[in-house]
């Protein structure tokens, strides 16, 4: 059976991911910078390991794999839902807090997949990476100039370790969420005003539940998407469409 | 016939050859009832057979997309038969290749008679249907050539595949409000009749596969799982998307 590990496992899209994947029969590595969170994901699961993993970290990327090969022998996929947020105006942002956002969304995603596909060239199969970018990969958003590069930046880091890891059989996917509802999201949501802005550029009229992102993942893991590798998969409700 | 489309009613125009084929006939095995729509009557009715002795509801109509009455009869046939439609794959395309100096106007008017004015009337057959049910599902087949230039000269179909991207995008925020998603997806060089002289010769075939990074070209079954994935419930939040599946064709 498929073994897929999954950082930011502990909440959101990346918690849906675990259960969608879960459901279908994967042996799940659910890792997450906060340990209890990960437990609550994998303890709904058959067949799940949690995992305290900080992606900034390129030691602890290589621990996540270690224990992953002991436990289950394998990885096949690595889907990096690790991911933070913060807004504020790009003239009175902090440093640190813009050193951070790159931190975990960019550099996070390529240590992460570098671990797990380190693994699976040695293992000489193949596999899959998903890296979380944003309609923000494409398209700006005023307050999160941070978010919004390191999601850019997500998108050419996934389509060039595309074309580095295609002669090993490994393909790179990256999906772009819209509005989904998210603790992430919980706040801009909540408030009425913002909540409408945002469905005001959402032609299907709603945010998406995370599951509705997971499965997208799901597609992306499977041999469905067999001819699919370097591609930005919006799951955006039809945002792109009408921008 | 039970599976992920159990009941659905799909057509698949172009479903004769090639991708369109294995679009029909992997409906056909998911259980949705197929109309192969397909300008060659022998190439329609083979494909129903095979989906028909796999266990599969199948119906053939002959119809060139490029007339609007053969549209409109495509339609009120599948209506007549099975009801309605839940799923339109817009798969029927021709490509006339040539330099731009040897185009005669009638070859253009052709080359857009199929690709985009058959795949626009065949949505606006498909959503009077599905407006009022507030649900359905289309897939227009868009190219890596409404991408980028292809690798022979053909501008009136790279022109055309651009158009049903364009056209895909301006349907979907149309149709969003209503239910009805609308998508493309956008094959790179795929094994099938219309590109088997480019890739029946050894060198014809180096040359696309030394410039596609997975290092192969694609069979229409890659192609197919792509449109059913966007046809399918997994799909539900994507609208106004061209899916490249491409083997990284695209990347650089």
């Amino acid at each position: 059976m498929a073994v897929t590990i999954i950082t930011g496992a502990g909440s959101g899209i990346g918690a849906a991911t675990a259960r969608e994947l879960a459901r279908r029969g994967d042996s799940v590595v659910c890792a997450d910078v906060r340990l209890d969170t990960a437990e609550t994901t994998a303890g709904e699961l058959p067949e799940a390991l949690a995992m305290e993993v900080d992606v900034t970290s390129a030691a602890s990327c290589s621990r996540m794999v270690e224990e992953t090969l002991r436990r289950f022998g394998d990885v096949n996929s690595i889907v990096t839902c690790a991911g933070v947020e913060k807004h504020g105006p790009g003239h009175e942002f902090a440093e640190e807090d813009f050193d951070w956002i790159i931190a975990v969304n960019l550099k996070g995603s390529w240590l992460s997949a570098r671990s797990a596909v380190r693994a699976m060239i040695d293992a000489g199969h193949g596999g899959t990476v998903v890296m979380i970018g944003s309609i923000n990969s494409v398209v700006g958003n005023p307050g999160a100039s941070a978010y919004c590069a390191s999601k850019g930046g997500v998108l050419m880091l996934g389509r060039t370790l595309a074309l580095d890891w295609a002669q090993f059989g490994v393909r790179v996917n990256i999906v772009g969420p819209g509005v989904v509802d998210t603790p992430m999201s919980a706040k801009s949501l909540a408030d009425p005003q913002r909540r409408a802005r945002m469905m005001e550029r959402t032609p299907l009229g709603r945010p998406a539940p995370p599951g509705e992102i997971a499965s997208v993942i799901a597609f992306l893991t499977s041999d469905a998407s067999s001819f699919m590798t370097g591609a930005y998969v919006p799951v955006d409700g039809g945002s792109l469409a009408a921008w | 016939m039970s599976g992920r489309f159990a009941g659905k009613v799909a057509v698949v125009t172009g479903a004769g050859r090639g991708m369109g084929r294995a679009v029909a006939l992997r409906f056909g095995r998911e259980g949705a009832r197929v109309v192969v729509a397909e300008v060659n009557p022998e190439h329609g009715a083979q494909v129903a057979v095979e989906i028909r002795a796999a266990g599969g509801t199948a119906i053939a109509v002959t119809v060139d997309v490029s007339q609007t009455s053969d549209v409109s009869r495509l339609f009120a046939a599948t209506v007549k038969e099975l009801d309605t439609v839940d799923i339109l794959v817009n798969n029927a395309g021709i490509a006339v290749a040539r330099p731009i100096l040897d185009y005669t106007e009638e070859e253009w008017e052709r080359q857009m008679g199929v690709n985009v004015k058959g795949v626009f009337f065949c949505c606006q057959e498909a959503a009077r249907l599905m407006i009022p049910r507030r649900q359905g599902k289309i897939v227009n087949f868009a190219s890596t050539s409404a991408f980028v230039s292809s690798s022979k000269p053909e501008v009136a179909y790279d022109t055309s595949k651009g158009a049903v991207r364009q056209m895909t995008v301006s349907i979907a925020a149309e149709l969003a409000p209503h239910g009805v998603n609308v998508n493309a997806v956008a094959p790179g060089t795929t094994a099938t009749e219309m590109t088997r002289s480019t890739l029946a010769t050894e060198e014809g075939l180096a040359w696309q596969v030394a410039r596609i990074p997975m290092g192969r070209v694609g069979q229409p079954d890659d192609i197919a799982s792509a449109v059913l994935f966007l046809c399918s419930a997994e799909a539900s939040y994507i609208t106004g998307h061209t899916l490249v599946a491409d083997g990284g064709w695209l990347l650089y």
